[in-house]
């Protein structure tokens, strides 16, 4: 920018003209060369003449002819040059992915320059670009390029390495170009803190597994919303997750983390089927004694019931006639009695007493019992 | 006639100089503060061209620009302890803007620098203060966004004083400190 020094008194664009303007500038540089009150011209047509060779110098191949010929040719020269480098610094071309913002004295212009062939008035009036094609920008992946960027606490106190691309474009190249200072390094510390706040919400094993999408989503929101508020002009297309897992240095802590934890799981499932199977075994025998129980107490009970229903009987015959009763008891115990034991009754004076007392009469009779 | 020549020419250049130092323009990513004999004169926030007096050599009208732009400050990793006793590694940036030139000029004589580190002390304190009121894991994660909020409540008034506007205070990292890195946590 010419104006950004004008303390210093004239700058930029106004050098070229005084090269231009050599024939100015020469009586001053050489104030004791012009008698001051006599003032005759040949003298200054010999000054001029001075500031063509000066020029000469400068210019190689400018015209080497004589006279004041040579000199229009050279002014002419330098003219199609100045107003060569004003066409240069006044023409300008938006490339397809470019927009162009014009400012007229630093204050930028409403409209916003399409791809194409454009013109400002420059000095008065320049240009500035911004390119709006959507950019991408990765952050993390420590594990490949070594830095620390993408290694963040989770919420759980765990180490995790995120690794994610931030896909990005300009949506207002005004704003973009002088909203906000450094633009583009500020997007990635608001990204990389924006991360690492969601990230610190929540445990570890939720942002290795799953709710990757959701993460990307709130990320995207919460950058969206900070560059927002200056407002940036960028506009955050795309928040993706690559890449997320324990650090290279636990990684191996972790996977012996996870394999325990599938371990325990497995123990407790082989346990819980033991204690079930036990558990039916002890069920059923359980059951098997209980019925057993159930069916001796019936048949004991039912027998002394009868038992019971028996004894009365005989009680209630007894009861009518307890002579012949007792009597007929008396016979049947004593029959119940004799009749099991091998005891042979004899009378004493009878028959045979001689000898039956020799005879095997036990035995005889089982024999005769045997033939009968 | 011709000894005229350089006289017109003279003048003619001390008009141009005259002309050329009264005017000066204000870009659209800075404004500008208009000092008259140390006094600040006026304060040109909006772009555009703008008229002065043409005599800088004696303080009659020199211009000072100051950022118009939205503008961050990092503070870089700072232990910060939590009320439990342990330590974290905390870094954070503020996003600001120069809202007040004058003031801005008149306590820190518009130095970024100077500006930013008064800042940067005042950040580092009050981010002490927000952690230490919490413990170690809420200060981890869910109370983050509530805690960035009352950084920036603190820093605010620091910052007018300074002629800036905390638009946003952000907490970048909360990392353990290097010693207990290596250990995996129970998961």
């Amino acid at each position: 920018m010419p104006w950004s020094n004008q303390n210093g008194g004239g700058g930029g664009p106004w050098g070229g003209g005084g090269n231009g303007g050599g024939n100015n500038q020469g009586p001053w540089g050489k104030g004791p060369q012009p008698p001051r009150g006599g003032g005759n011209p040949p003298d200054l047509e010999e000054l001029i003449r001075r500031g063509q060779d000066k020029l000469r110098q400068v210019l190689p191949g400018g015209g080497g002819g004589p006279g004041s010929g040579s000199s229009k040719l050279i002014v002419g020269l330098v003219a199609l040059g100045l107003v060569g480098l004003w066409l240069m610094q006044s023409v300008y071309t938006v490339q397809p992915d470019e927009r162009g913002v014009e400012l007229r004295f630093g204050k930028p212009k409403e409209e916003i320059s399409q791809p194409g062939l454009h013109m400002v008035f420059w000095p008065f009036e320049t240009v500035e670009m911004a390119t709006i094609v959507e950019r991408e920008m990765s952050t993390g992946g420590s594990s490949r390029t070594g830095s620390s960027d993408g290694l963040m606490l989770s919420g759980d106190q765990n180490i995790v390495d995120v690794e994610f691309k931030l896909l990005y474009a300009v949506s207002d190249p005004a704003a973009f170009l002088f909203n906000l200072a450094r633009p583009e390094d500020t997007l990635r510390q608001v990204a990389e803190s924006a991360m690492r706040e969601v990230v610190g919400r929540r445990p570890a094993q939720d942002i290795f597994r799953d709710n990757r999408e959701v993460i990307a989503a709130e990320v995207q929101t919460i950058i969206q919303t900070v560059m927002d508020s200056f407002p940036s002009g960028i506009v955050v297309n795309q928040v993706a997750i690559e890449d997320a897992a324990p650090p290279r240095e636990v990684a191996d802590a972790f996977d012996e983390v996870q394999r325990a934890e599938q371990d325990e799981d497995r123990f407790v499932e082989e346990s819980n089927q033991y204690a079930n199977q036990k558990l039916g075994q002890a069920r059923g025998e359980a059951a098997q004694l209980r019925e057993e129980a159930s069916a001796y107490k019936d048949r004991v009970v039912n027998e002394a019931t009868g038992e019971a229903g028996r004894f009365l009987s005989v009680y209630e015959e007894y009861a009518k006639a307890p002579d012949v009763t007792r009597s007929r008891l008396y016979l049947e115990t004593l029959e119940k009695v004799l009749g099991g034991s091998d005891k042979v009754i004899i009378e004493q004076n009878g028959g045979g007493a001689g000898v039956v007392p020799y005879l095997p009469l036990p035995e005889v009779r089982k024999n005769a019992g045997g033939n009968n | 006639m011709a000894n005229r020549l350089p006289l017109i020419g003279g003048l003619l250049a001390v008009i141009l100089f005259v002309v050329w130092s009264s005017i000066f323009v204000v870009n659209e990513r800075e404004q500008a503060i208009v000092v008259r004999f140390g006094q600040i004169q006026s304060v040109k926030t909006e772009p555009g061209l703008y008229f002065k007096l043409p005599f800088a050599f004696i303080d009659a009208d020199t211009v000072q620009y100051v950022e118009d732009r939205a503008l961050r400050l990092d503070l870089d990793d700072i232990r910060v302890q939590v009320s439990g006793g342990k330590f974290y590694e905390v870094d954070a940036f503020v996003l600001y803007k120069i809202t007040d030139a004058r003031r801005f000029r008149e306590t820190v004589s518009g130095d970024r620098v100077a500006a930013e580190s008064r800042l940067r002390t005042r950040l580092n304190s009050a981010l002490r203060t927000v952690y230490g009121l919490r413990g170690f894991e809420s200060a981890l994660s869910d109370e983050r966004t509530s805690m960035m909020r009352e950084v920036r409540d603190q820093l605010r008034p620091e910052a007018e004083s300074l002629g800036l506007r905390v638009d946003d205070v952000r907490i970048r990292r909360t990392d353990l400190t290097r010693k207990s890195r290596s250990r995996p946590s129970n998961v």
